[in-house]
């Protein structure tokens, strides 16, 4: 299935797991035949429920008795007597005969896991397409579909947890159950007074309103296997392209180094997740890049582990008056707040708010997502006393990390320069000949090894409003030294280029966190030479329609630790309202340069290292160093206002409107978005959407290369169709104006256009067909069935797809997707080849080609299995 | 005569690296076997080994042979395997960045195929449902066509000449499966009934090659040449195989295969008399192994999975004239899935990816979609599958022989597979 073959050993553990997905998944497959289902009655024959041999004895040809038991065993059961004569074979004669000597038992018992699937299953579909970089809370709310809460016994935090429930929503059910005592159903529910409707019909889907029937161990899980070979960033892609290109990858002496480290194969993801009597939880999980090496636990072993991810945990258990919340060993994902202090991904989101699409899962969670770089492995626990409670947690566990080839210090041994999220966990930078294997062999992998270990104490003052104060500490093995002269490439004169090239962003590289003042031991680990140390405090308050929340951050580069300010910091502090048909977020954000904290995920609309010369990979000592940037996790250095509402004018109009004022601080540039939508639906079946976004950056000096102003135009038409088939179309266009030279060129337009329709047909609820055609010319993204894609063709694409999304039974679902994309070729490019000093210099080199074609086909398979 | 030592040299080297490899020189001088042989089965994948149709075992498990369920049953169906090829160079710009990947060859062909098997459920000793077939199928196939224009990087780009190469021939088999149902039984709540089959295929056919420079420029005259090779077997190839298959219920079907390696020795057949042709080329292909299962669901649209597995000795594949050569096992997992809407029209995507025997840090997948129609006795079915594959491999023809810049860089080549069958069965 999806496997690579690097290894036997590998391989074996493939085929094995394989083999386990497969007789898991038919061992737990329902018993449809089993005798309670039977409704034995008169003398007349239940059909649905007939085994052949009793079908065989109606007056019938064997063959046409076949034929019958076939149909129910494989399509399922007859819904009424009627569709007797559908079959080939019964006439009006022989069905009138027939009629009197059977009757169809319409309704079959379907488990209560079969019963929840067939209810959400759309749902689950939707989950899938919207997982995006928040694995983790997609796996969750699967499971929590399984096993819903009790909502008469649910916990404030486990509600705010839950898809698009605001603390407004979470609050009021609360604070109505106290009032009433009881939420009998899902019309109680809905009439809980403050609860949105969009909290509201979230949230029924996690929602139940008793304790579930006790039943002997209930087991449910969620496995998916993925692969596909759609690259994760275009634009990352171009650097490892070029990083092999200067490797002289393709010629015919390669380094072994590289040879051992390039493949051509797919992306893959396995993951599951299991949950034993709705307490024990177990999940694992192996994610590889496209293109990247497999890598092991025990590389030198016969053998070999690859590297996946596990966890045990356990939900919910009393120890006295100790609620023990949640305890979890091996890897766990952690966040807190407004992820100013703590949230452990390797993914990056911007404006991520904490509401709507842009939660965050608070607290601990076992981890099986797709993070690698950031992921925590040790243990964790949340505890509880009354109206307090407290979660720990402590991690040991190998970064990647770009070292430093200068030894700063004889007893310290070499630095590391940064952390690093690398795409493809290639074991060198491919173009660094310097810290290639043939020189300093400084490979980046598991390079620095980090203890983290810290905790979150929150006091619960009333349903909503609490204080907390957060702390955590990562003590390395190797000094921190973030000298950029290690990372910005030399000249051709093997000159250092830094001090010419900088810009007024590369504050942001030159404060980043380390040197003289990370230098530090350990209490509990004696290998530890420097250390970085986060803490801060947070609070959130419910007045009846109205949050607020807050955090604040301090990096400790020194400060007194009772003193505000006094340490490079960040600070978020938001406020919600939500009415009926109205809600507002308003949020500032004011992170210092300084507050260089790797954990951090909080607010922002662009990653760290935005402008600065890491963006610009030509200038690196290799091109894949542009990661630092380019798969950042960690959000820039702003100070901004950003505001959110969303109204609902009538039945027929919602309108949204986004803005967003900030100031990068590294450069003092300001900018700003502002986005506007307009929902109109006429009639049920009919949507128009428009969306026009207006964007710029330091609009009011536009005289500078600062300077950008973007406007994009998005229409689109929506026709529901019936059987939930869907046809939509498209229009977008959008401008970008820059000044690459003003003195000499002005101003410079780009200008894009596209136009896509996409439609959806789904032949009954086992399969669903989609497709899209799309021409597009300029910069385009769009959803494209589960995957957010990003495109950009500067003379114009064609671009379509094709999926089928099959759900073989109740339990088991197979996606497939076809996409294309073809650019339009281009005819003779041309460079200077006639000055002698290119040939001479670059001898071996080609400087022009008669033609440039783009073609790209990509496939994507993903199959689940929930029960 | 140098300059065809030298060619002759890349034809039967194939690169040991594992950055660059060489298709399309292993594909003209080994062959691809065939891996979808009908419609129904390219639509699935190429899954299918546990499946019940005895067109589906042809390739890979004899056992289905007992799924003939007539006295004389007839498939017959055409083949269409398209190749686009696209090679480029990298290219640069002043400073010595690279700038991207521009074409200089893009070719599509065409290559079609046509295939037959009858099948005959015996009439006697019924209970053991004895069933034999036969047929005239694509083995492997060695098509391949590459035409590259030399032109001057001058001004006016003048055209200086054509390289070219082609390989036409496809290998068929003739092969005789025996089934029979050798067990009957229950296994806990379950019907178990075991297949099992035998098969053996008999290789015929024969292939050529040309290799060729038209010249376009008068001063390049003494580059020409135009070799055309005649391959014939020497031998009758004979592959045998044995395969079984468990029915599980009326759900579940699995089964197992294996096909031994067979020997094909090619007499080569030249004017040009200099070629170390003074020997019989003896290829030693590598045994595979297969498994599989199906599952029917229960579904409103009849739903039914395939999944096969199997594993390829490519290890231990030898050719006596190159000597290095060094294949890597190879894994292939294919999947499919059939839906019946309404009876009569059956609905199927299919899957299958595999890792390359070239190197296993390349794999190739494919999608196919397909559809058909069922009456009472006739079956006609449709597929069309898609695969894409890049690739690195050394320039074919030094442009320094032109008098233009050699490249020291590897080609990117693309090869872009489009593969379509249509076939009808008929049961009498």
């Amino acid at each position: 299935m999806i496997l690579s073959i690097q290894h036997p050993s590998w391989r074996r553990l493939n085929i094995l797991f394989i083999i386990l997905f497969l007789v898991w998944g038919f061992t737990f497959s329902p018993a449809v035949d089993n005798d309670e289902n039977r409704h034995v009655g008169s003398n007349q024959l239940d059909i649905n429920n007939a085994s052949y041999e009793e079908i065989a004895r109606l007056p019938i040809p064997a063959d046409l008795a076949r034929r019958i038991y076939e149909r129910i065993l494989f399509r399922g059961p007859f819904k009424n007597i009627f569709e007797l004569r559908q079959l080939e074979g019964i006439d009006q004669d022989l069905f009138n005969t027939l009629k009197d000597l059977i009757r169809v038992e319409p309704f079959r018992t379907l488990t209560p896991t079969q019963e929840k699937i067939e209810q959400i299953y759309y749902r689950l579909d939707q989950w899938s397409g919207n997982e995006g970089v928040n694995d983790v809370f997609v796996e969750l709310w699967i499971e929590k579909a399984f096993e819903p809460l009790n909502v008469n016994t649910v916990r404030y935090d486990e509600l705010l947890n839950l898809q698009n429930v605001s603390p407004v929503d979470a609050a009021a059910i609360i604070n109505h159950r106290k009032e009433v005592g009881l939420i009998r159903d899902a019309r109680d529910l809905r009439g809980v007074p403050g609860l949105s409707y969009y909290g509201y019909s979230n949230a029924r889907n996690f929602l139940d309103y008793a304790d579930p029937k006790p039943t002997a161990m209930p087991v449910h899980g969620h496995l998916t296997i993925r692969m596909d070979n759609t690259p994760f960033m275009a634009q990352e892609g171009e650097a490892v392209g070029e990083a092999l290109q200067q490797a002289n990858l393709y010629s015919s002496i390669s380094p072994d180094w590289i040879s051992k480290d390039f493949n051509a194969l797919p992306n893959l993801y396995y993951k599951g997740r299991f949950s034993v009597a709705g307490r024990y939880k177990l999940g694992f999980s192996y994610a590889r890049n496209l293109n990247e090496p497999t890598a092991y636990f025990n590389e030198n072993s016969n053998f070999k582990i690859p590297q996946m991810k596990f966890f045990l945990g356990m939900d919910n258990v009393s120890a006295g008056p100790i609620d023990i919340r949640k305890f979890y060993l091996g890897n766990y994902s952690v966040a807190f707040g407004q992820g100013v202090i703590m949230e452990n991904t390797d993914f990056f989101t911007p404006r991520k708010s904490g509401y709507g699409f842009r939660k965050r899962f608070n607290g601990i969670s076992g981890d099986n997502s797709r993070t690698r770089q950031f992921a925590l492995q040790g243990f964790a626990a949340e505890l509880a006393y009354k109206n307090a409670s407290a979660v720990v947690f402590g991690s040991f566990t190998e970064r990647d990390a770009i070292l430093n080839r200068t030894i700063s210090d004889s007893s310290l041994g070499r630095s590391f320069n940064q952390l690093i999220v690398l795409n493809q966990r290639y074991r060198y930078a491919l173009d660094d000949e310097v810290r290639g294997p043939d020189n300093l062999n400084l490979s980046w992998l598991n390079t620095v090894r980090e203890l983290t270990y810290g905790g979150h104490v929150q006091y619960d003052f009333f349903t909503g409003t609490h204080l907390g104060v957060t702390y955590y500490e990562s003590s390395y093995d190797r000094y921190l030294d973030p000298n950029p002269l290690e990372i910005v490439g030399t000249n051709n004169q093997g000159v250092n280029e830094w001090y010419n090239r900088q810009v007024p962003a590369d504050v942001e590289i030159k404060q980043a966190y380390g040197g003289p003042v990370s230098l530090g031991t350990n209490p509990f680990w004696s290998s530890g030479v420097s250390f970085r140390r986060v803490y801060g405090f947070d609070f959130q308050t419910v007045i009846n329609n109205i949050a607020i929340q807050g955090e604040w951050g301090e990096l400790d580069k020194g400060g007194k630790f009772y003193k505000l300010g006094d340490n490079p910091k960040a600070f978020v502090l938001s406020l919600y309202a939500q009415y009926p048909s109205l809600n507002i977020l308003a949020l500032y954000r004011n992170y210092d340069v300084g507050f260089d904290n790797p954990f951090q995920r909080s607010f922002s609309n662009y990653r760290r290292f935005k402008g600065t010369i890491y963006e610009d990979y030509y200038y690196l000592q290799s091109s894949l160093y542009g990661q630092l940037y380019a798969t950042a996790a960690q959000p820039q250095a702003e100070e901004g206002f950003y505001i959110n509402t969303y109204y609902q004018l009538s039945r027929q109009i919602i309108t949204r409107l986004e803005y967003d004022n900030w100031v990068r601080k590294a450069d003092h540039a300001e900018q700003y978005r502002l986005v506007g939508i307009v929902n109109y639906r006429p009639v049920f079946p009919v949507t128009i959407q428009l969306r026009q976004k207006w964007q710029a950056r330091q609009e009011q000096n536009n005289t500078t290369l600062g300077y950008f102003k973007n406007l994009e135009f998005r229409g689109r038409l929506r026709l529901r169709l019936s059987n939930f088939n869907d046809l939509s179309l498209m229009y977008v266009s959008t401008r970008l104006l820059v000044h690459p030279r003003p003195r000499v060129f002005g101003d410079m337009s780009v200008e894009g256009e596209a136009i896509a329709g996409n439609f959806v047909h789904n032949f009954n609820p086992n399969l669903k067909l989609s497709a899209m055609l799309a021409y597009y010319k300029g910069f385009f993204w769009n959803f494209e069935d589960t995957q957010f894609a990003v495109m950009e063709s500067t003379r114009g694409a064609l671009r379509y797809w094709l999926a089928a999304y099959m759900r073989l039974n109740h339990y088991l679902s197979l996606r497939l997707k076809y996409t294309a994309d073809y650019h339009k070729p281009v005819q003779n490019i041309r460079f200077d080849q006639v000055r002698s000093w290119v040939l001479e210099q670059y001898p071996s080199q080609r400087h022009g080609t008669d033609w440039l074609r783009e073609r790209s086909d990509f496939y994507y398979l993903e199959l689940t299995y929930s029960f | 005569m140098k300059w065809i030592h030298t060619l002759w040299f890349w034809v039967i080297a194939i690169s040991v690296s594992a950055q660059t490899i060489d298709l399309n020189y292993s594909k003209i001088n080994y062959g691809q076997p065939t891996r979808y042989l009908t419609a129904r089965s390219l639509a699935l994948g190429g899954a299918g080994i546990s499946g019940d149709d005895a067109a589906m075992g042809m390739l890979h498990n004899p056992a289905l042979t007992v799924w003939t369920d007539s006295l004389f049953h007839f498939y017959a169906g055409m083949a269409l395997n398209q190749l686009q090829e696209d090679r480029s160079f990298p290219y640069y710009d002043n400073f010595g960045g690279f700038v991207d990947y521009g074409s200089y060859m893009f070719t599509s062909n065409r290559y079609y195929d046509f295939y037959g098997i009858i099948g005959s459920r015996l009439p006697f000793l019924r209970s053991l449902n004895l069933s034999v077939s036969t047929g005239y199928i694509p083995f492997a196939d060695f098509n391949y066509d590459y035409l590259e224009e030399v032109r001057s990087t001058g001004f006016g780009d003048a055209l200086l000449a054509y390289n070219l190469f082609n390989s036409s021939g496809t290998l068929y088999a003739i092969p005789l499966n025996l089934g029979m149902t050798a067990y009957r039984g229950r296994i806990f709540e379950y019907d178990l009934s075991l297949s099992l089959g035998l098969g053996l295929h008999a290789v015929v056919g024969s292939l050529a090659q040309n290799w060729r420079i038209r010249v376009k420029d008068p001063s390049l005259e003494h580059l020409a040449y135009d070799i055309r090779v005649k391959r014939s077997l020497q031998n009758v190839p004979l592959r045998p195989g044995l395969g079984m298959q468990v029915q599980l219920g009326e759900r579940l079907h699995l089964a197992g295969s294996y096909r031994h390696g067979y020997e094909i020795k090619f007499s080569q057949d030249t004017a040009v008399t200099s070629l170390p042709l003074d020997r019989d080329q003896v290829l030693s292909y590598p045994s595979q192994y297969n498994l599989g299962m199906s599952y029917r669901f229960q579904n409103i649209l009849a739903a039914r999975l395939y999944l096969d597995w199997s594993y390829t000795n490519w290890a231990d594949f030898k050719d006596n004239w190159n000597e290095n050569l060094s294949f890597e096992n190879t894994m292939t997992v294919r999947a499919g899935v059939e839906h019946i809407f309404f009876n009569q029209v059956p609905f199927r995507v299919g899957f299958n990816y595999s890792t390359l025997r070239e190197s296993n840090n390349y794999s190739q997948a494919m999608l196919a979609l397909g559809t058909g129609l069922h009456l009472a006795q006739i079956r006609l079915d449709v597929a069309a599958g898609i695969s894409s594959l890049r690739y690195f491999q050394q320039d074919l023809y030094d442009n320094a022989h032109y008098g233009q810049i050699s490249s020291t860089e590897a080609d990117r080549v693309k090869w872009n597979q489009f593969y379509g069958r249509i076939d009808l069965n008929y049961a009498f």
